[in-house]
């Protein structure tokens, strides 16, 4: 009877686990927009603020402001090509290996929020990312 | 001859008496910021670009103490406070909060710092970081600030503030990026210099 209880509790607790792993961060419908409270960590600098990622059908859009409401950075993500396209960076970020590393890291966030994790860290750099959904606009 | 030079003395007079008001606006403006210790208002914040259909937008409240300590406090649609003393900021999101030291990013201090300055307008008087031209209406004055130096300039295109003619106080500050991309920050129930907890700005 024991030995049933602990295999259902864990069953449970694996679904649980398993299922929250799997529901998506990211907006689901065309035209659906999701929101984001946003830390990225690096070295000398941390990054905050909000972002929104829109879903427009076949790619999703992404803005980073910070709490001023000034465009820190901005992407589009081709779902069908798996691939980021920087639209804008924030002056002093705006170089060119940084810019490679945004878009490589920026694909991996996508991929980590499509599977419902919130932070994505590069460990090469030491760069991490962290986007807590807020609300779906 | 003499019609020529006496409309040019007529435009040059013009221009004299249009600069010393100009100049009188923006020293009334000044002079009403140097006297604000303290400020608190609610705020409805818009961001609109032309990459998101819909404009983003939030309310919350601030606060706003000399000795550069601002706290920005958004209430709708989510819960996040980012407040500022002296060179330390922390973030709180919900449960959690960071602090960061903005001694370490220039840029972010400095961004930090004009906000607090055009909440009082004293920006008008920071020459160095601004051109500035100052229009007028019948409720308004409008001051365009044009950021001097390149840094700046990557960030906002051009500040405008809006003053209340009668209170000499901000009542909307907009921000305009190179893109295209707007932020307006309409500022409602100001009051000035009433004391603000300490507790209010305080750095975990």
């Amino acid at each position: 009877m024991i030995r049933c209880f602990l295999l259902i509790s864990a069953f449970i607790s694996v679904s649980v686990a398993y299922g929250q792993k799997n529901i998506s961060l990211l907006p689901q419908t065309t035209g659906q927009a999701q929101q984001y409270d946003v830390t990225i960590t690096m070295k000398h600098t941390t990054l905050s603020g909000i972002a929104v990622v829109e879903n427009k059908g076949d790619s999703l859009t992404g803005v980073l402001i910070n709490e001023f409401g000034i465009t820190a950075l901005a992407w589009t993500y081709d779902l069908s090509h798996d691939k980021v396209r920087l639209i804008s960076v924030v002056h002093f970020i705006d170089k060119w290996y940084i810019r490679k590393v945004l878009r490589r890291d920026i694909r991996h966030l996508m991929l980590a929020l499509s599977i419902g994790q919130e932070e994505y860290v590069n460990s090469k750099r030491d760069i991490h990312y962290t986007f807590r959904p807020q609300h779906i606009i | 001859m003499k019609r020529l030079l006496l409309l040019s003395f007529t435009f040059l007079l013009c221009q004299v008496a249009f600069s010393q008001s100009d100049k009188e606006v923006k020293q009334n403006i000044s002079s009403t910021a140097a006297s604000i210790q303290t400020l608190a208002c609610d705020f409805t914040q818009t961001k609109n670009m032309s990459l998101l259909s819909s404009p983003i937008t939030s309310q919350g409240r601030m606060y706003y103490s000399s000795g550069n300590r601002l706290r920005w406090e958004y209430t709708t649609p989510y819960s996040y406070v980012f407040l500022l003393n002296g060179n330390r900021v922390t973030i709180h999101q919900g449960s959690q909060s960071s602090v960061m030291d903005i001694g370490n990013n220039s840029l972010f201090g400095e961004i930090v710092r004009i906000m607090g300055s055009c909440m009082t307008g004293s920006c008008l008087a920071e020459d160095t970081s601004f051109t500035s031209q100052i229009s007028v209406t019948s409720k308004e004055y409008i001051a365009t600030l044009t950021p001097v130096r390149k840094e700046l300039r990557s960030l906002f295109d051009t500040i405008i503030l809006h003053f209340d003619r009668s209170a000499m106080m901000i009542v909307t500050i907009e921000l305009l990026e190179s893109s295209g991309d707007t932020t307006t920050i309409n500022l409602k129930n100001v009051v000035t210099n009433k004391k603000i907890d300490d507790k209010m700005f305080l750095i975990d």
